[in-house]
């Protein structure tokens, strides 16, 4: 154990954490800072969001029947409202528009009136009345909940497989696509931030972790090492002592990050369910919590992963280019499985195949184990080459 | 006991030492050979580093291999060419090698002072090692060989990077470190190892040429060894007919140590062989041994 932290010491070394602080900040202010930032993203996810938060307060996390009734009934007030609005308007006057159904219909006209598209831009845009917002808005969301049967889930998919086609039905059937939860913004604010994050933190560990051995070597470390007591046991123990800082690394990195997520104010939604009909269907019936720690523990088998990696090609690299020259490729193409949505949250959406993401998940856990274990046979019997 | 039963070692193809046979018991033994000549093959073979191609290294008739830890916890080992990191200072480092070896937080924190008070070091424990000259380095290293106080202690060219006045140092302050172990000292300067060790080692051609002690080494040359003074105009000339040891001025003359094995005359001068004499006779380049 004393052996583990004297490794760990020389991990945690001052001038690289300097560095990872400074690194962290430079990715928290090109990834991840911009969906704390400009969360919810204007407008119309500002009122979708505003208009979840309120169906959560007054009808809890699922709608039913009843509930949707109120839901339109709030609707005509708002167009009533609207009304009122457009008939105290000039403007509005001389274009002859008395009520918002008569705005709507020269909205939807094929050639739009010029003075009428200036008016409208001057309302929506210029002064960005809340109204003529929050109706599109609720009037998509009534939509969504009406056609559940006919569309619902089908969105991304064109020819769903007998899989697919009856996990729809099954999230239709068993109700839990009444679930609440203004998947846009909130869910693919979730996504994009997750993914920066676990990026963020894969960078902080694999440069943490990636000298482990190589410091070593460098400094002439390795025949006072393994003539030592511990000798070539140590192999062993460097491996956890890898682990553990990167265990450590990740998560004082994933409380700092989800803390700043948190103040997003996301959490009267964490009760709710993530297959809702204002969204996209999983595979699995997850509360939007559920989702989170999910991918929270999937963003430790991943930066797990990479750094036994990185603690095994280190222990074979002679210099730091080789390292980076090995690392780069593996580091790209989990950026590459993270963007392309296999890896993180977005891999048990309906339309991801969970047979790919399990063989993924092998490979990324077995890997790592396969190459530590060949590297510590091969070291047993073999001479120690250091100079 | 210490013993290396006809150990072979090859690198590839590459044979560097053959067939070695040698015992180590209690005192100091200068391993004394040439640059490349497997003085460091061979330590790294009595330190398990290297695997012996061929026979077998054993510790009171244990094979070193099958001893594992309880063998590294008895040796105690200088590399050549050993590390540190520039960011720690002395305390940091030992602190370090004593973890790997097993020794306890307690025991290195009462050995540490000791062992840096007896290099001389005991002033610069809070300083980086970064900032330390290539003698305080090697002090250090002399320190972590002995942090478990070692029965066998093995220092591959300890002097290396020490000035005169520390080399004396090093010398007075192994001879107290040799009693009760075994001392292994490799290099491939003569005065290292003349005033200290029992026995001196001397490998040639891959083999052991000599263990014996400095006495019994130098008798073979007894005889054969002579001084004479001369005009610098005739150096060139007797230097193609004699192996020339060492030629020192003196009074606007050569004095010239020399190797003369027949037609001795009478004017040289007999002087006693060293140890000196028998490595450079032993290692003379090829052109000139076929004069001898
Ligand atoms: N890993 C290796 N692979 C191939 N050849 C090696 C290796 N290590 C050493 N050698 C060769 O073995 C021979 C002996 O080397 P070694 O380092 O043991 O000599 P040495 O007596 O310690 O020399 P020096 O006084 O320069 O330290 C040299 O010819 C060297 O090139
Ligand atoms: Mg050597």
């Amino acid at each position: 154990m004393r052996i583990i932290w004297q490794e760990m010491k020389k991990i945690f070394n001052p001038v690289m954490l300097l560095i990872l602080v400074l690194i962290n900040m430079l990715m928290y202010y090109i990834f991840i800072g911009f969906d704390i930032s400009v969360f919810p993203n204007g407008r119309p996810a500002t009122d979708h969001y505003h208009i979840g938060i309120e169906m959560v307060e007054k009808y809890g996390h699922e709608l039913d029947e009843k509930e949707f009734k109120d839901f339109k009934e709030v609707l005509q007030q708002e167009i009533k409202k609207a009304d009122e609005y457009i008939q105290s308007d000039k403007e509005f006057a001389e274009l002859g528009i008395t009520t918002y159904e008569e705005y709507r219909e020269m909205k939807n006209e094929v050639v739009r009136d010029p003075v009428f598209s200036q008016l409208d831009s001057k309302i929506v845009f210029d002064i960005g009345v809340d109204l003529f917002w929050e109706i599109p808005a609720r009037e998509d969301i009534i939509e969504d909940f009406e056609f559940v049967k006919e569309r619902y889930g089908y969105g991304y998919i064109e020819q769903p497989t007998e899989d697919q086609e009856r996990r729809i039905q099954e999230v239709v059937n068993t109700g839990a696509v009444n679930s609440i939860f203004p998947a846009y913004p909130v869910e693919d604010n979730f996504h994009s931030i997750s993914k920066n994050i676990t990026i963020t933190i894969l960078v902080s560990v694999l440069f943490m972790i990636s000298p482990i051995f190589i410091r070593d070597y460098k400094n002439n470390m390795i025949g006072l090492q393994y003539t030592s007591k511990a000798g070539r046991s140590l192999f062993k123990k460097k491996v956890a002592a890898g682990a553990l800082s990167a265990f450590l690394i990740t998560t004082i990195l994933l409380v700092v990050y989800y803390s700043i997520y948190a103040t997003n104010d996301i959490g009267m939604f964490l009760a709710s369910g993530i297959n809702s009909f204002m969204g996209t269907v999983y595979w699995y019936d997850f509360t939007f919590l559920q989702l989170i720690i999910l991918t929270i523990g999937l963003t430790y088998v991943l930066t797990l992963s990479l750094s036994l990696v990185a603690i095994y090609v280190s222990s074979i690299c002679k210099n730091y280019i080789a390292i980076i020259g090995f690392q780069l490729p593996i580091f790209v193409l989990v950026c590459v499985l993270i963007f392309n949505r296999s890896l993180l949250s977005e891999a048990f959406l309906i339309y991801s195949s969970q047979l790919k993401v399990a063989v993924l998940y092998c490979v990324i856990i077995i890997s790592p184990i396969i190459m530590l274990i060949w590297k510590k046979r091969r070291e047993k019997n073999q001479d120690i080459l250091f100079e | 006991m210490l013993t290396v039963n006809s150990v072979s070692k090859d690198f590839g193809n590459f044979p560097v030492l053959q067939d070695i046979q040698l015992e180590f018991s209690n005192g100091v033994y200068g391993l004394l050979a040439p640059n490349g000549a497997g003085k460091t093959t061979l330590i790294k073979m009595l330190t398990t580093l290297l695997f012996p191609t061929k026979g077998e290294i054993l510790y009171e008739g244990q094979t070193i291999f099958s001893m594992g830890e309880r063998y590294r916890d008895l040796i105690g080992y200088l590399p050549q060419n050993f590390g540190y990191y520039k960011n720690y200072n002395p305390n940091q480092y030992l602190q370090y090698l004593a973890a790997l070896k097993g020794i306890s937080k307690q025991a290195a924190n009462e050995k540490i002072p000791q062992l840096l008070k007896l290099v001389a070091l005991e002033d610069a424990i809070k300083k980086k090692m970064g900032k330390f000259s290539g003698g305080m380095i090697q002090r250090v290293g002399i320190a972590q060989a002995m942090l478990n106080d070692p029965k066998i202690l093995i220092l591959d060219e300890p002097t290396a990077g020490l000035d005169p006045k520390e080399r004396v140092r090093f010398r007075n302050l192994l001879s107290d470190l040799a009693r009760d172990r075994i001392v292994i000292l490799s290099t491939h300067i003569v005065s290292d190892v003349e005033s200290i060790a029992n026995e001196i080692i001397m490998i040639k051609d891959k083999r052991v040429l000599y263990k014996d002690s400095i006495q019994s080494i130098c008798q073979q040359l007894d005889g054969k060894v002579y001084e004479i003074e001369m005009d610098f105009d005739q150096v060139k000339a007797f230097r193609k007919n004699f192996l020339s040891l060492s030629e020192r001025q003196d009074n606007g003359r050569m004095n010239i140590r020399f190797i003369a094995e027949e037609n001795i005359r009478p004017e040289w001068k007999r002087v006693k062989p060293t140890l000196e004499d028998v490595f450079l006779y032993q290692y003379q380049d090829k052109e000139v041994e076929q004069k001898v």
